[in-house]
Order: C-alpha cells, then sequence, then structure tokens
C-alpha cells in the first residue's frame, strides 16, 4: 500500500466515524443545534436559580430562597436532612447528611425546614450553589439537574445557634458543609423553579482550624504566635511571571494565558544535614532556601553557586546523578535551555558544605528550538543500570499554537526520555524507547504498578488525554492507557503513584479540572462542536485526534464530555495491572481548578490521605468567569 | 455570556486572552483540599472527607506546586506551596505558603531512609512495606511528581497507636527483596529514623533534633544520628 493510501485510510476511517455519529445517531443537524442551544439556556437559567437561592442563604433570607421553589413543590422526602456524627478526632468533627424521614413534603414544609436550617448557622463566610450536571431535560418545561451546595462559616458549637448567642458571639465553630442535590426543575415564566428535591449526599465538616498552621509572619517554625515576621520561618519567596513572556519576543499571543502556569517547588536535603530544604521555582528567580536546623530557613540560593535569576525555569529535580551521595539538581525551563547542576563539596576543606556547579554545556542536554517548553520533569531509573535517568515533560509553543480542541490535544512539543551514561552526560533516548507522547504535559511520575521490576510512567496532559507508559523491560515503553483502564480525558494538571488503600500495589491519582461548567460538557455540546468544526473546515485538521478518540473509546461518544470535566481521578489497581476510576464513589473528585496534588499521611493514622492545590486565576473581582 | 459562543471562536484562541476575562477570576478564590481518607466503608468503597478548613490547610492563593516533607523533624510532614501571582495585583497572592503539621505527631510514626548500593544511591522506584499489628502500609521513593514537585525522600509510615513495627521489606528498583522482621530482643521501635542500605542491613538514627545554638547563626549542623550499641537486625531473606 503506498504511503499516499494509507494517508487516505487514515484520514477517511475517522470521517467515517463522525458521520456515523452525527449522520445515524438517531441526531439530525438540526437537532444538534438545537440541543446544544436548549442545553445551553437551560442550564443558564438554572443557575440563575441557584444563584438567587445562594444569595438567600447568605443574607438569611428565607423568603428569597422560598422564591426558588415551585408552588406546586412535592416530594416523598425531605430535601434537607439532619447531621449525624460520624466521627471526632484531632479536634475535627464529621458528620454526614441523613434524610430525616421519609414522608411527604410541600412548600409549607420546606419554609419551615429552610428556616430551621438558617437558624443553625451564625455567620455565612462563603456560599455556593452550583450547577453540577443536568442529568436529564423533559421539552421546554421539565429539567432534572444535580447541584451542589458549598457552605462555611460559623455556629454554635451544638450545632444549633439562637439568637441570642449569635448576638453573644460565643460558642461558635467554623463548619463547612458540601451537599450534592438533585433536582426536579419545572419552567416558570422565565425563570426555572424546583419542583422537588432530594438529597444525594452530604457531608458537614466542623473544626478548630488547628491541625496545621500557616507560618506566615512568624520567624521561627516552631513559633506558637505569629510575631510580625515578614517570612513564614525565613521564607519569604513570593513567586513572579515569566518576564519573557511579557516581551515581545515572546509574548504568546496565541495562548496569553500560559503565563499563569508556574511554578514547581522542591523538597530535598541538598546537604544531607538531615534537615529538608527547599526550591522554588518561579518564572523569573527561582530560589533554594536551607533549614538551618534551628527553626528557620535562609535563602541559600546565591551561597550555593546558583544564579540570581533563571528566567523560565519551572520546576527543580534534585537527585543523585552520579551515585556520590548528594542531589544534583536538573531545572526544567520554558523559554531557554534546561540546566543540570552538580552538587560538589563548598571547598576541601569544607566536605559538609555544598555547592552547586553548572555542568549544562557537557551534558548533552540540549534546548528544544529556541525554548525548551519544559514544564515538569522526573528522576528514576528506567533501565535499572543503576544511575539516575530524566523524564522530561513539555508543554506546547503558546506563540504558535492552541490547544488542538478543548478534549483531546496532542499538539505539544513532545516529552523526552534522557538516558543517564554517567559522568554527568545524557543520551536522549525517547524515539529509541518507542515514546511518543505530545500531549501537552503538566505531571510525570514513575511507579512500577505492575510489580515487574521496572519503573512505569504516568503522564498527566492538560486539555486531554493522559498516558499510562509500560516499562517493557527492554528500553522500551507502551502506551496501555486503553487495556489498563487508565485512560483518562480530563485536563491533567498533575499524577503521582501511592498505595491508597493499602493493599500493596501502587494506585493513581490524578489532578484535573472539574469546573463549574460540567453541566455544559455534555454530548449535545461535544456534537455540537464537532458540527461547528465541520462548517468551519477546522475538521480536517483535527482528524488526527478524533480518529485517537475513536481508537480510545469506540463509538459512542455520549459521556466522553462529561469525563473531561468531572475532575480529579482516583484510580485503583487491581493488582493486575487494570485500574477503577473511583473518585464519584470515594468523593475525591472536589469542584476547582488542580495542580499539584500528592497522597500523603499527614495524621499518622496509617492511611494515606490527599492533599490538592486549587484555583486558577486570582483576579480583582470574586465574581468566576 | 453565551457558551455556545465559545465553541465558535474556539479556534481564534479569544478564550485564552486576558482581555477576554477582563477582571473576573476563572476558578480563583479558591480553597486547597485535603481529603482525609477514612478507609472503607462497609461495602468496601474508600470514603474520604475534605478536612482542609476544618483543619486549617484550606489555603485560597492560587497553588501551583506542592511538596510534602518533615520540615521540623517531629515524625509528621509539613507542606509547603508555591502560589502563581494572579492577575489581582495584590501582593500577597504571591508569596508561598509554609503550612506546619500540628497533628501527626500525636501518633506514633516510622521515619525510613534508603541507600542503594547496585541501585541508585538514591534508591529512587523502591517501595517499602511495613507491617504492624496486622496493618500494612507502603511508600515508594520518588524524585519528581505532582506538578512540577518533589517530595520527601525520606519516607513517613503513619503508626497510629503501635509502639513497634512486625516487619519491614524493601523491594529495591532492580526488584530485589529485603525482609527485616521485628527480632524479640530487639524490637523495631517507632519515633525514630532508620536507614537501611541495600545489603548492608538497618541503621538507627535519631531525627536531627533543633540546634538552639546555632540560631542566628550560619553554622552547618552535622548530621544527629549514630550507630546504637550492639543494635543490629541481619537481613532474614535476601536474594541479592
Amino acid at each position: 500500500m503506498s504511503k499516499r493510501q494509507k494517508r487516505v485510510i487514515l484520514y477517511s476511517s475517522p470521517l467515517v466515524v463522525l458521520l456515523l455519529i452525527i449522520g445515524f445517531g438517531k441526531l439530525k443537524l438540526d437537532q444538534i443545534e438545537s440541543n446544544a442551544q436548549q442545553l445551553a439556556q437551560m442550564g443558564q437559567a438554572a443557575q440563575k436559580t441557584l444563584g438567587e437561592f445562594r444569595t438567600g442563604v447568605e443574607k438569611f433570607d428565607v423568603e428569597k430562597v422560598l422564591s426558588c421553589y415551585d408552588d406546586q413543590y412535592a416530594s416523598d422526602r425531605e430535601g434537607f436532612s439532619e447531621e449525624q456524627l460520624q466521627s471526632e478526632r484531632d479536634g475535627v468533627r464529621v458528620y454526614r447528611w441523613q434524610p430525616t424521614r421519609e414522608k411527604p413534603t410541600s412548600k409549607p414544609d420546606i419554609a419551615a425546614e429552610i428556616g430551621r436550617y438558617l437558624k443553625t448557622m451564625s455567620t455565612v463566610e462563603e456560599a455556593k450553589l452550583k450547577l453540577d450536571s443536568v442529568e436529564r431535560i423533559d421539552g421546554a418545561e421539565h429539567a432534572v439537574i444535580r447541584s451542589f451546595l458549598w457552605l462555611r462559616g460559623t455556629r454554635d458549637a451544638n450545632g444549633v445557634a439562637t439568637r441570642n448567642d449569635r448576638a453573644r458571639g460565643e460558642g461558635k465553630e467554623a463548619f463547612e458543609t458540601q451537599v450534592l442535590f438533585r433536582m426536579w426543575l419545572r419552567a416558570d415564566g422565565n425563570a426555572w423553579k424546583i419542583r422537588r428535591q432530594e438529597m444525594i449526599r452530604g457531608t458537614t465538616v466542623t473544626g478548630d482550624r488547628r491541625g496545621f498552621t500557616d507560618l506566615w509572619g512568624r520567624s521561627n517554625f516552631y513559633a506558637s504566635e505569629a510575631d510580625g515576621a515578614a517570612s513564614s520561618a525565613g521564607i519569604d519567596f513570593a513567586s513572579r511571571f515569566n518576564p519573557n513572556f511579557l516581551t515581545s519576543a515572546w509574548k504568546p499571543k496565541t495562548f496569553e494565558i500560559i503565563k499563569y502556569g508556574p511554578a514547581g517547588v522542591s523538597a530535598m536535603d541538598y546537604d544531607d544535614d538531615g534537615w529538608y530544604d527547599v526550591f522554588f521555582a518561579d518564572g523569573e528567580r527561582p530560589r533554594l532556601y536551607r533549614n538551618r536546623g534551628d527553626g528557620t530557613f535562609t535563602d541559600a540560593t546565591l551561597d550555593v553557586g546558583l544564579p540570581e535569576t533563571m528566567p523560565g525555569v519551572n520546576v527543580g529535580i534534585f537527585a543523585d546523578f552520579d551515585n556520590d551521595g548528594y542531589k544534583d539538581a536538573f531545572f526544567g525551563c520554558f523559554t531557554d535551555s534546561s540546566r543540570l547542576f552538580r552538587n560538589v563539596a563548598a571547598s576541601p576543606e569544607q566536605a559538609a558544605r555544598r555547592k552547586f556547579v553548572e555542568v549544562t554545556d557537557t551534558s548533552g542536554i540540549v534546548k528544544k528550538g529556541d525554548g525548551d517548553f519544559v514544564v515538569v520533569a522526573s528522576a528514576a531509573d528506567y533501565d535499572n543500570d543503576g544511575d539516575l535517568d530524566l523524564y522530561t515533560g513539555r508543554y506546547l509553543d503558546p506563540r504558535r499554537h492552541l490547544p488542538t480542541t478543548l478534549f483531546y490535544t496532542r499538539n505539544g512539543e513532545g516529552n523526552s526520555l534522557l538516558r543517564n551514561d554517567g559522568n554527568f552526560h545524557f543520551t536522549d533516548v525517547t524515539r529509541e524507547a518507542g515514546i511518543d507522547e505530545t500531549g501537552l504535559t503538566l505531571g510525570v511520575a514513575w511507579g512500577d504498578y505492575d510489580s515487574d521490576n521496572d519503573l512505569d510512567m504516568y503522564v498527566a496532559n492538560d486539555f486531554g488525554r493522559d498516558s499510562l507508559l509500560r516499562n517493557n523491560g527492554n528500553g522500551t515503553f507502551s502506551d496501555v492507557s486503553k487495556e489498563s483502564n487508565a485512560f483518562d480525558p480530563g485536563y491533567g494538571m498533575s499524577s503521582t503513584w501511592g498505595d491508597i488503600d493499602n493493599d500493596g500495589d501502587l494506585d493513581i491519582y490524578v489532578s484535573d479540572v472539574h469546573s463549574g461548567q460540567r453541566w455544559y460538557g455534555q454530548a449535545a455540546t461535544l456534537y455540537k462542536y464537532l458540527l461547528t468544526s465541520v462548517r468551519q473546515g477546522t475538521i480536517f485538521e483535527d482528524l488526527p485526534v478524533y480518529k485517537e478518540i475513536y481508537d480510545h473509546v469506540g463509538a459512542d461518544w455520549s459521556t466522553y464530555g462529561d469525563k473531561t470535566v468531572k475532575g480529579n481521578a482516583l484510580y485503583l489497581n487491581d493488582g493486575n495491572g487494570k485500574f477503577t476510576d473511583v473518585s464519584e464513589a470515594t468523593n475525591t473528585n472536589p469542584y476547582g481548578w488542580y495542580w499539584s496534588s500528592t497522597m500523603f499521611d499527614y495524621d499518622n493514622d496509617g492511611r494515606q490521605d490527599i492533599y490538592a492545590a486549587n484555583g486558577w486565576i486570582t483576579s480583582k473581582s470574586t465574581q468566576d468567569l | 455570556m453565551s457558551a455556545v459562543a465559545h465553541i465558535k471562536d474556539y479556534k481564534t484562541g479569544k478564550f485564552y486572552r486576558d482581555e477576554f476575562r477582563g477582571d473576573i477570576s476563572w476558578n480563583g478564590y479558591e480553597h486547597n483540599n485535603l481529603l482525609r481518607n477514612e478507609g472503607p466503608a462497609a461495602d468496601g468503597t474508600l470514603q474520604f472527607t475534605d478536612v482542609a478548613m476544618a483543619t486549617g490547610s484550606d489555603e485560597i492563593r492560587d497553588s501551583r506546586g506542592l511538596a510534602t516533607a518533615d520540615f521540623d523533624n517531629d515524625g509528621d510532614l509539613d507542606i509547603v506551596l508555591n502560589n502563581n501571582p494572579g492577575d489581582s495585583g495584590r501582593a500577597e497572592q504571591a508569596r508561598a505558603t509554609l503550612l506546619r503539621n500540628n497533628v501527626g505527631e500525636r501518633r506514633n510514626w516510622l521515619a525510613i531512609e534508603l541507600t542503594g548500593t547496585k541501585s541508585n544511591v538514591d534508591a529512587v522506584g523502591a517501595l517499602v512495606t511495613v507491617d504492624y499489628g496486622g496493618e500494612r502500609s507502603v511508600r515508594l521513593v520518588g524524585a519528581g511528581s505532582g506538578f512540577a514537585s518533589q517530595h520527601s525522600s525520606r519516607l513517613y509510615f503513619g503508626l497510629g497507636d503501635k509502639t513497634y513495627v512486625d516487619g519491614v521489606t524493601v523491594r529495591w528498583p532492580n526488584g530485589s527483596v529485603e525482609r527485616f522482621d521485628k527480632d524479640q530482643n530487639q524490637p523495631i521501635a517507632t519515633r525514630q529514623l532508620i536507614q537501611i542500605t541495600e545489603g548492608r542491613g538497618i541503621q538507627v538514627l535519631r531525627l536531627p533534633a533543633r540546634n538552639k545554638k546555632t540560631a542566628g547563626s550560619n553554622v552547618v549542623a552535622e548530621r544527629g544520628g549514630k550507630r546504637f550499641g550492639g543494635f543490629r537486625v541481619r537481613p532474614r531473606r535476601s536474594v541479592l
């Protein structure tokens, strides 16, 4: 078969699939338009109703909340429930919401419930009521949605505060409530009203907020009170934008938002004195803080021989590349070369004092074009030869490219596997290793998931999709995302391995985006996107992407859109190389826009917990896009 | 704004420009989460509870990188966060966050450092299993994970109220396994640091204690650990 024939087949097969999906999937073109329109309008109207509800709660305004309910409200079960104490430890109480009793409920009952509920709260600090998803739209009049109530504030420590308690401002505790509801809505003029509702799951947590102490304002790690220091025990790092992103040469017109990406942080003991130090990477002025062992940190960047500025450095990986017992440093850079530094004794007399000496020029590590586009990196001995190799993850060139689509993107600059040849020299073996990873990589992590004594790799890619690369043990890797069921089409932002269920094998936790627009990421929207790209002619450039989606999920794309925006994923390893995403069942896909996340046992109870960094762009206005 | 319009404009990149967003935030003012592992429910499903607010670890800045390590050597993992400046113009948004853990130290723990001899010295990729009182925990040595982050390569095992562990098993990166069982006379006690060197057994170290004398000076503290007299745990089953 000629190359041309192959290409014709490659490009026509997904087109056929698309035609099948669009043409024969019981959907007519005008139906695609109207379904998408209906979903968008319905969702926006529902959000308006939920917004009113939220404002009512914030203002303790029963009437306003009640105005969101239909006069014909009728439910078999109560919409609000009673809190039952589940556990109490470490100054934290956890209550699960349980339906109180099953009895027919009407609008006056709801009014009474809401009145009672609002009285339990003394203050509301923050309130959100989000449209989680649109489960069903029945014609123009009826719809079923899932909504998520998130509230935090203070209340009487016993859970019931009187007006007098509130006036005194005593005996209060902080609370946070998270409840998922199913709501049946009915169109009433321009607004949608709640006709019936049901609690799916709910939790209220109260606590003394003292499990962790934010050390800002304390000059010493051990300080019990703030003393007005302009640092956290000496750490006064403030991150900056990469100045290149603001210059004319690099100003990324195409994907301007890249500037809000940086940056990383590393904990390591670079001088091996038993006290963990910290390295911060930002877009301009990375800093290394040495832990002095007396409860303070000091900026040792220049002392250890690192440059005053390293514009574009996004990540620092500290690993002993020459096996001399001290951690060397790799700095992954976006707008310039990545750099390699060797950890050496500061002087022959002072072996315990360490400094870094740059060895980039002789390292074989070269940039990709006029930048290196490296965002993340991870070291591991993938070939079991006793020295640490490197995997670097790249994003796209923001001056030239946009993510191809909102749900599957492969136009990144391509990741690299760098083999350690010894003597601080590395060889790029990406091609020989069979790795063709061109997602917009934001997370890389090594772990032997199949217990075959070589390290595999989970790669989290922004704008979909993530990859599980199995180490074949012979220097090559295979993409096993599909057969292992670890295929994640979400906006991958971070990946980490750990045994979270204590069964002896490695599970995966991936950060994704669970945005307020989850409701919108449904089949109707995806089909509309496909139709629009046919009309705009962009479908042809995107065909390779559509073919890959088809290869992974087949012709049924009805849930694909939802999976891209359903948030963080916890993949449990069954011990036989297969994974199950249990994030919905275990409540580990919270709302938000997640970056780094990790498994760690903060309370030393033997079970690994999850900490996940959340937040995309905080601007002047608290109003959210 | 009409969400449908985004689809039409997607390929223009309009969506990603500052002027599109104006002064409006985009998933800003959102708190970090701490999902506490409550163990399996009756049906076996793991249960998690978000205790970020209740524990005071609910940082609201736009956090990016995240690293955990025991910065004060008290036996629990603290948190350090690198936060993006964002678009609010407020300087305090850009400062890093250091969160001291006040909880973990209340329970027992075991810290383990690995040194490879045939494997890489950092022992990256090694899996350590600790058996204690019928429970089992596994930790992995890594050098880079999450988003642009690197965590402590000294491993921490939470042991609840157990005062000794029954066994420690190391699977070195190349697959060789060493197991160290509890010796009735010399149990592996908790609240200490042990160092395991590939093929050379266990050494008990203390976590370096706070050096009050060096406060305010730049003196490099010496490594606080030393071998305890007579204590030795030999590998019981080694396939090296």
